[in-house]
């Protein structure tokens, strides 16, 4: 078998000695890239004494246990409608570039002003992959995929008030879109998001 | 006759008091009534007064009773409205109806006809560039803004809160039922979370409340 790609786990719930050994039991399946989900600092702590080159993302979380990747020219965009937004769009940002992939950041760019979507536009289509994170209404990616003639992959976040709930308002919409070309993860798999861009481009 | 007047038909207390307490009369929603009882309630509000009175989602023989029963009675098929004793209305403001898909269509047309029939001015833009958003704007700007917008999309996609953040004016979202599977579910869900402010939301296909509304915010509530 080939050499996996990713190792993955979640660090909800885990003290310090339980982080140190999830990080070395992920080290150890010699995956290209090896990750730690939404540690707080403590963990972060935690998982460097076992990964020493591991570098924390704090606003999603996200550890990258392992060394940066060969650059690959592989340019991905990663969209955000809003700042609240972020931290899923960091995640996708932070997970493709640890796998090399050549990852931009376009914050807040949400359809509540269209304009600034289509400054943009050129931008969009000099990537060969589009991640659009979007909450509440889940409108962005339909836009983005109408606008632009690149592969979307919509990663629907948990932004928004009650009835959003939680993220599937924006899920259900973008699993609704009539919008060609658009495929969608979880709800705040940003994560996700990046692996698929790996799968696809490298 | 009071605000509070009614008129007892046994399987029906008609409020024909409605009329001078809102303003408008009892609309007729003919589903799951009899074609006999919807003429039997027609009879009473338009014999205590009542004018555009109108009778929604009403089958072809309902309609066609409805027809035959009442002279001058206007009959919008697509829409499945009735009008009923129908006078001009006065054209007040303007409401403009969009909507960027034929199956979104029928949805559209009840709020329009609804808004026209209470008194409001109504355009029909029944073409939005739904599949090339960046035209939009343009789109938009080929006329003046209205006094409100109704949007009719079935797609949960964004045309509501598109138009919306292109425009200082209101915008009610009429989720339709055409189409995806959960009928008017992902629709109804991204308006209701719309992320542009001033996008307010009537329930699936329920072109009446849509046309009801924007005409009462379009002015025509006094």
């Amino acid at each position: 078998m080939n050499r996996p790609i990713v190792a993955v786990a979640e660090a909800a719930g885990l003290d310090a000695d339980q982080v140190r050994g999830r990080v070395k039991e992920l080290l150890a399946r010699d995956a290209e890239v090896a990750f730690l989900r939404r540690a707080s600092a403590e963990q972060f702590e935690a998982a460097r004494e076992a990964a020493p080159d591991a570098v924390h993302h704090p606003r999603s979380g996200l550890v990258v246990l392992t060394r940066p990747r060969p650059a690959l020219s592989a340019p991905v965009a990663v969209v955000s409608a809003g700042t609240a937004d972020l931290p899923v769009a960091e995640e996708a940002l932070a997970g493709s570039a640890a796998f090399g992939l050549d990852a931009a950041l376009i914050a807040d760019v949400g359809v509540a002003g269209l304009h600034r979507l289509l400054a943009v536009r050129e931008r969009l289509d000099e990537a060969r992959l589009l991640i659009v994170a979007a909450g509440m209404d889940g409108a962005l990616p339909s836009v983005v995929a109408r606008v632009t003639s690149r592969p979307v992959v919509a990663v629907p976040t948990s932004v928004g008030y009650g009835s959003s709930s939680g993220g599937l308002a924006a899920l259900s919409a973008l699993l609704a879109s009539g919008a060609p070309g658009l495929v969608v993860t979880g709800i705040d798999d940003g994560l996700g998001a990046a692996v698929l861009a790996r799968r696809m481009l490298a | 006759m009071t605000g509070e007047a009614v008129e007892e038909l046994g399987f029906a207390r008609v409020d024909i008091g409605r009329g001078r307490r809102r303003g408008h009369p009892e609309a007729v929603y003919c589903e799951g009534k009899t074609v006999a009882e919807v003429v039997a309630i027609a009879e009473s509000l338009i014999g205590s007064g009542a004018t555009n009175v109108l009778a929604t989602r009403a089958n072809r023989e309902t309609r066609d009773a409805l027809r035959s029963a009442f002279p001058g009675t206007v009959v919008h098929e697509r829409a499945r409205l009735v009008v009923l004793a129908p006078v001009a209305g006065p054209g007040v403001g303007r409401v403009d109806v969009v909507c960027g898909r034929p199956e979104d269509e029928a949805v559209a047309e009840e709020a329009a006809l609804v808004a026209e029939a209470m008194g409001s001015r109504v355009v029909r833009r029944y073409d939005a560039p739904v599949h090339d958003p960046a035209v939009l704007p343009g789109w938009l700007r080929e006329q003046d803004a209205p006094g409100v917008f109704v949007v009719a999309d079935g797609t949960g996609g964004a045309l509501p809160t598109l138009v919306s953040g292109l425009t200082d004016r209101m915008v009610i979202a009429l989720p339709t039922s055409a189409g995806g599977e959960l009928p008017g579910r992902a629709a109804l869900l991204s308006a209701l979370n719309s992320c542009s402010p001033g996008v307010v939301v009537v329930n699936i296909d329920n072109g009446y409340g849509a046309g009801y509304a924007a005409h009462l915010i379009n002015g025509g509530g006094g």
